[in-house]
């Protein structure tokens, strides 16, 4: 496996690195598409990891930066940022092809690396595959649910777990070095009504479900992409971390969907478990460069 | 202005170090150049973006600057694990040479944040050719690092896995006997005992010769071991320019916040750009 630092696209303004087999190249070629801000190094420099393990597999890969993110210089014609994300990735493509003769292309990303894959599959038919891990986001009433969780999550092992076991604390809280304010404040909203909100807030999504209305089709969430899915003959490989809140609400909204996708052979789900959203901890990261490997060969 | 940067690995076969050479406009172009050392792990995956403008800022105003991953970090060869502080201060060397070559210069200024800063000022105390140095946010005690980095770990962790889903049995609470035998992990990259080793016994008060003449220091709340540190370094012969700056700490926020802390950039910017002329 060799490497080598390139800047590509029509102003040479975005900035990749490409791994290469060291033998035989396989198809298709593989572009990583940044996770939301990160430079193309990826969460935890996973992306790095990911590129040397397909490159050993025989697959060519570039990691980059879209324009204005990471070491990539922002566009000079000012196209907006819903057009140039899909056209930076065209253009990759298009280097890759131009480069190396590459004709097949399979675009990963995590969190928004995994839409702009999407997007970018769904109108350039030379991408057979995607891999979207955790894509986020969705509707504000969902992020507040998340967000509800997490709190209620930390609060309950910091109190439950580490400050139960901690005789310096305990000794601070009978002589009055604590808040007492904060820790009645913290235990009653942000773990009972964090969790009791949280209870409702999925009671009322399973109970009073609503079909999509025309203004949620506009919305890119994953639901919209496996609308899309059953046009397209692009295999996905939809990685989630478990327990992850976009997981409970693809499930929640589109769950007989799936099944259908899985069904059919365009879908694979897969749950990487002990994983925050970013897959911090080294046995996730494993678990998910072993899962995407083996569904390369595949593919 | 267009800017003109040239992403390229360099270093042996086997320990390539990616880097990123910004080329000022020729009109404008400085007998010095810029070299800045990053933080390590996660604090550099947040930290990319304040380096990334302070390169770019730099070579708008004539300076060339590199800027360049360790190995085992960033796009450079290498697994996380294999990183060591004693390779990594190698590196800073490499870039150094690398620098000066590329921008035909003899001489450079150097910038590091955290343990890049550490990293910086140890290198450029045995060297001649480093005129400037700005040390922002250094490590002046490994220890006190690594406890710091520990709790933000378990932090995170507490916050986004533990409990419902997470095992705990592998998250470092300190560094225990088992470490020194077996790689730690910490906020999303593996530590290799002999790195964990070094950085505990970093201590940049032991500096022996002052790493330049000139020196800025920069902080964003006033700590005792930073003081001693321009103590020290003006107990060397070092002239220190030290500048409290509030500022949330770039290091440890989301990068997809976009921050970028402008103060402080602006004062390294400014820095370089006086003491360059």
């Amino acid at each position: 496996m060799k490497e080598k630092a390139v800047t590509l696209g029509r102003f040479k303004s975005l900035v990749g690195v490409v791994a290469e087999p060291d033998g035989d190249t396989r198809e298709p070629a593989v572009l990583l598409l940044n996770a939301g801000l990160i430079h193309r190094i990826g969460p935890n420099r996973v992306y790095v990891k990911l590129s040397r393990t397909l490159a050993r597999q025989g697959f060519r890969v570039l990691r980059f930066d879209l324009s204005g993110i990471g070491d990539s210089l922002p566009r000079p014609d000012h196209m907006p940022v819903e057009q140039f994300t899909i056209d930076d990735v065209v253009q990759a493509m298009d280097y890759l092809s131009a480069t190396y003769g590459s004709q097949r292309f399979v675009l990963m990303g995590h969190c928004a690396g995994a839409y702009h894959s999407f997007r970018t599959a769904a109108q350039d038919r030379r991408v057979s595959g995607v891999v979207m891990m955790n894509p986020d986001g969705g509707e504000a009433e969902w992020v507040e649910y998340d967000r509800k969780r997490k709190l209620a999550r930390y609060y309950q092992n910091y109190y439950g777990k580490k400050t139960l076991l901690d005789p310096q604390r305990w000794k601070r809280f009978f002589i009055g070095q604590i808040s007492y304010r904060n820790v009645i404040k913290n235990l009653l909203q942000n773990v009972l009504w964090s969790r009791i909100s949280g209870f409702c807030f999925r009671l009322r999504q399973r109970v009073g479900k609503q079909p999509p209305t025309q203004a949620d089709e506009k919305l890119f969430t994953v639901e919209a992409i496996l609308r899309k899915l059953f046009e397209l003959d692009t295999r996905v490989l939809l990685i989630y971390s478990e327990g992850a809140t976009s997981l409970e609400r693809v499930q929640n909204n589109m769950g007989k969907a799936l099944k259908q996708l899985s069904a059919a052979g365009k879908l694979q789900l897969a749950i990487i478990s002990g994983a925050d959203h970013i897959f911090s901890p080294l046995a996730s990261q494993a678990d998910l460069l072993r899962g995407i490997e083996r569904w390369m060969q595949n593919i | 202005m267009s800017d003109s940067l040239t992403p390229f690995f360099f270093g042996p076969i086997g320990k390539q170090l990616f880097g990123v050479y910004y080329a000022p406009p020729p009109e404008l172009a400085r007998d010095f150049g810029v070299l800045l050392c990053n933080p390590m792990g996660q604090e550099y995956v947040r930290a990319h973006r304040a380096m990334l403008q302070i390169a770019l800022r730099l070579a708008r105003l004539g300076f060339p600057v590199l800027r360049f991953d360790y190995f085992a970090q960033g796009d450079s060869t290498g697994e996380d694990e294999q990183g060591t502080l004693a390779q990594w201060q190698e590196d800073v060397r490499a870039a150094i040479t690398e620098l000066e070559r590329r921008a035909r210069v003899e001489s450079v200024f150097v910038a590091g944040l955290r343990l890049g800063a550490s990293l910086a000022a140890q290198v450029a105390s045995g060297r001649e050719d480093v005129e400037g140095l700005a040390l922002w946010e250094p490590v002046t005690n490994g220890s006190d690092y690594l406890d710091e980095l520990i709790a933000w770990h378990q932090d995170k962790l507490w916050y986004f896995l533990s409990g419902e889903d997470g095992d705990q049995s592998t998250w470092p609470t300190k560094i225990s006997a088992n470490s020194r035998i077996s790689p730690i992990e910490i906020l999303g990259f593996a530590l290799h005992p002999s790195l964990t080793a070094e950085i505990q016994a970093l201590d940049l008060l032991a500096l022996l010769r002052k790493p330049a003449s000139r020196l800025l220091v920069i902080e964003s709340d006033a700590k005792p071991p930073v003081a001693a540190l321009c103590n020290k370094l003006q107990q060397l012969g070092a002239a220190v320019d030290y500048r409290c700056i509030e500022s949330f700490k770039i290091w440890t926020e989301d990068p997809d916040k976009g921050l970028v802390p402008q103060p402080i950039i602006q004062a390294i910017v400014d820095w370089f750009t006086a003491e360059g002329e």
